[in-house]
């Protein structure tokens, strides 16, 4: 049981930091406050700590999740009280790129595919739900089946798109993605008609279940955008746990193999071709989710809300996170939107500070704020210790 | 035994690169449960000869027949249908996953066997799961072949010692259930005790019933391994007999410069 206590004390302290943290608002402060939090990691790391904790939270699984979700729950509650709900849209938008950043993390953590496009399947998701609600501006509900809809739309572009750079690797798949993504964008720019060009779709109306509409206040004093803030920090988990759980599959390990080298995977049987298709389609998938939520979120999509800029930020997030680690990602995401924000007060200092920090994260920490580790398999059968070898089955049934 | 047809017969085999004819009208057959080890100085295509039975190159002309339930022709297919079809191979310089542990290594072997698709890992299906327990019981049995491994089985694979990872990549082939296996210099870099103890492994593999086809410059090993030596020299097939036969082979001596006589 003291474990449990343990875990729960560290998941709180934790919370109460970031709490502490946000209500900071002076800048300069600010910036100490996180200098000294980097410096208690480092300490923490240097004495081991760090990796007690991780133990620990490995055996007490069940109480760490327990406990963060119930701090996931107090956040907006927490802000309604300070009075400062512009925190729980941070959250939420934090949410809508900690998918962002799981779908590419999927492509070039798990695969290993350079992907600078990746913001076109964004682009696709939140631009496919607002022309539908821009045509069937009653048909709230239909939210829920756009969510799967635009998922699959984006798979399939996602695909086209991987069937035709499939040849490429390295700096020439960046290329080629990048190029999609600016075409997306262009495309989206220029057709006016179908998404009405620079001005944009404006009026995309909330989601409605079960005649409860997300544009009122959930009540207990919370803000309109509470909602959603729950809404993305569900589809964050579902899509956590399905990167986690593809992540330990058969594809997962093919994925890992073709990152790792290609040319022995295909000698393994693998069909690299339709493994690394699955992994374009997947991201693009989470990414168009991400994108629904989005544009109903802020009701309102414009084509420069998906410039190349967005892309390499949510390049920044997986690289900054680890790569190929799913809870190093999610901190990556939610420390690359917080930390812009608290640093509005330096204006035009701002990209210069974010940017010398991702510098100094490469040169002292280059495997990111989680690195990503292979999860041991459980010994499920011991082998006979007499001195022959077990290895009796023939080749072939 | 002869009566049975050769479970891999190889005729006109041919590939250039450009002006150089890197194996030139090759033909080999290899009996079910045999052990053949191909020998010849660098250069001379016993890789190339790998890799177009690999589906790696595709050669100019030729083929090469597997006999399974039917016989059939390896040429144009991928490298992953070669695999399906049971043909698996190591390389010359090791080509292990790095990063991933030592029996993720075996089990992503396992892939063409098995089928699950990402909705099933999505979902955790019963018959996913009970494929997950199949494939992380079958790598570890397939591990004990080298107990060596055994202790090291959630290690990274990058971590291991070099005989262990050609050991390593010896397992992850076999995870494949082929029924002829390609070893690529399996010795290369090993200690004569490691090639010994390699011997004896190789020989283990033969008796549960895979045929090999080996790659080998150590002639203790092809001499202690080999039913039957092939000697490659300028992309062609100098000699083919018994290891005694071929070292008495006098195209063999000049191809090695008499350093094969002397073994």
């Amino acid at each position: 049981m003291p474990e449990n206590i343990y875990t729960i004390i560290i998941v709180l302290t934790g919370f109460a930091l970031l709490i502490l943290g946000l209500n900071i608002h002076e800048a300069a402060p600010f910036l100490g406050f996180v200098l000294a939090g980097a410096g208690g990691m480092y300490a923490l790391q240097r004495g081991g700590w760090l990796l007690k904790a991780g133990e620990l939270i490995k055996r007490t699984r069940r109480t760490y999740y327990a406990s963060l979700a119930l701090c996931l729950l107090a956040y907006p509650l927490i802000f309604t009280w300070l009075q400062s709900p512009y925190w729980i849209h941070v959250a939420t938008l934090a949410g809508v790129y900690v998918c962002l950043a799981l779908g590419l993390n999927v492509v070039v953590g798990f695969v290993g595919l350079l992907d600078l496009g990746y913001v076109a399947f964004y682009a696709i998701g939140a631009y496919s739900s607002a022309i539908f609600f821009h045509h069937f501006p009653q048909a709230r509900w239909a939210f829920w089946l756009l969510l799967p809809a635009t998922a699959l739309l984006a798979g399939i572009i996602g695909l086209c798109l991987g069937s035709s750079s499939l040849r490429l690797r390295g700096d020439y798949l960046a290329i080629v993605t990048l190029g999609f993504g600016e075409i997306t964008r262009i495309i989206l720019t220029n057709w006016d008609t179908l998404t009405n060009g620079p001005k944009g779709i404006s009026g995309i109306p909330g989601p409605v279940i079960a005649r409860y509409s997300f544009d009122k206040t959930p009540g207990f004093g919370l803000p309109r955008v509470a909602n959603y803030y729950f809404l993305i920090i569900l589809l964050a988990c579902a899509i956590g746990m399905a990167a986690d759980r593809l992540n330990h599959s058969r594809i997962g390990r093919a994925w890992m193999a073709i990152r790792e080298d290609a040319l022995a995977a295909e000698s393994l049987g693998i069909n690299v071709t339709v493994i690394k298709l699955l992994a374009f389609a997947v991201g693009a998938g989470f990414a168009a989710m991400g994108g629904v939520v989005y544009s109903s979120l802020i009701g309102f999509v414009d084509p420069m809300s998906f410039t190349f800029m967005e892309s390499a930020m949510i390049l920044c997030m997986v690289v900054l996170g680890g790569m190929g680690s799913i809870p190093g990602v999610i901190i990556g995401a939610i420390v690359l939107v917080v930390l812009p924000e608290k640093l509005r007060d330096f204006q035009q200092y701002r990209m210069l500070i974010f940017g010398a920090a991702l510098i100094m994260m490469m040169i002292f920490r280059p495997q990111g704020l989680i690195p990503s580790r292979r999860r041991k398999q459980e010994l499920l059968e011991e082998e006979d210790e007499s001195g022959t070898p077990a290895f009796e089955h023939p080749p072939l049934e | 035994m002869s009566q049975a047809p050769p479970l891999l017969s190889i005729r006109r085999l041919s590939k250039a690169f450009g002006g150089l004819k890197a194996v030139s009208q090759v033909d080999i057959e290899l009996r079910a449960g045999e052990i053949l080890s191909l020998i010849g100085p660098n250069g001379s295509g016993k890789t190339t000869l790998f890799n177009l039975i690999s589906g790696i190159y595709q050669p100019d002309e030729g083929e090469v027949w597997l006999q399974d339930h039917r016989a059939v022709n390896l040429v144009g297919l991928r490298p992953h249908k070669i695999t399906a079809q049971g043909v698996a191979r190591t390389f010359q310089n090791i080509r292990i996953f790095p990063d991933m542990t030592v029996l993720e290594n075996v089990m992503v072997g396992f892939h063409c066997r098995t089928q699950s698709g990402p909705l099933s890992a999505l979902f955790k299906t019963p018959a996913q799961k009970k494929e997950e327990q199949y494939i992380v019981t079958e790598a570890q049995r397939r591990l004990a072949l080298f107990r060596q491994l055994l202790p090291l089985i959630n290690e990274p694979a990058k971590t291991l010692p070099y005989a262990y990872r050609k050991r390593l990549e010896i397992v992850r082939a076999l995870a494949s259930s082929p029924r002829l296996l390609l070893l690529d210099e399996p010795a290369a870099g090993m200690n004569p005790h490691e090639t010994k103890e390699l011997m004896a492994d190789l020989h283990r593999l033969r008796e549960s019933g895979y045929t090999l086809m080996v790659i080998e410059h150590d002639m203790l090993m092809v001499k202690g391994l080999s039913d039957r030596v092939i000697a490659f020299d300028y992309g062609q097939k100098i000699a083919e007999g018994t290891f005694d036969e071929v070292r008495r082979n006098e195209r063999v001596i000049e191809a090695y410069l008499g350093k094969a006589a002397r073994c």
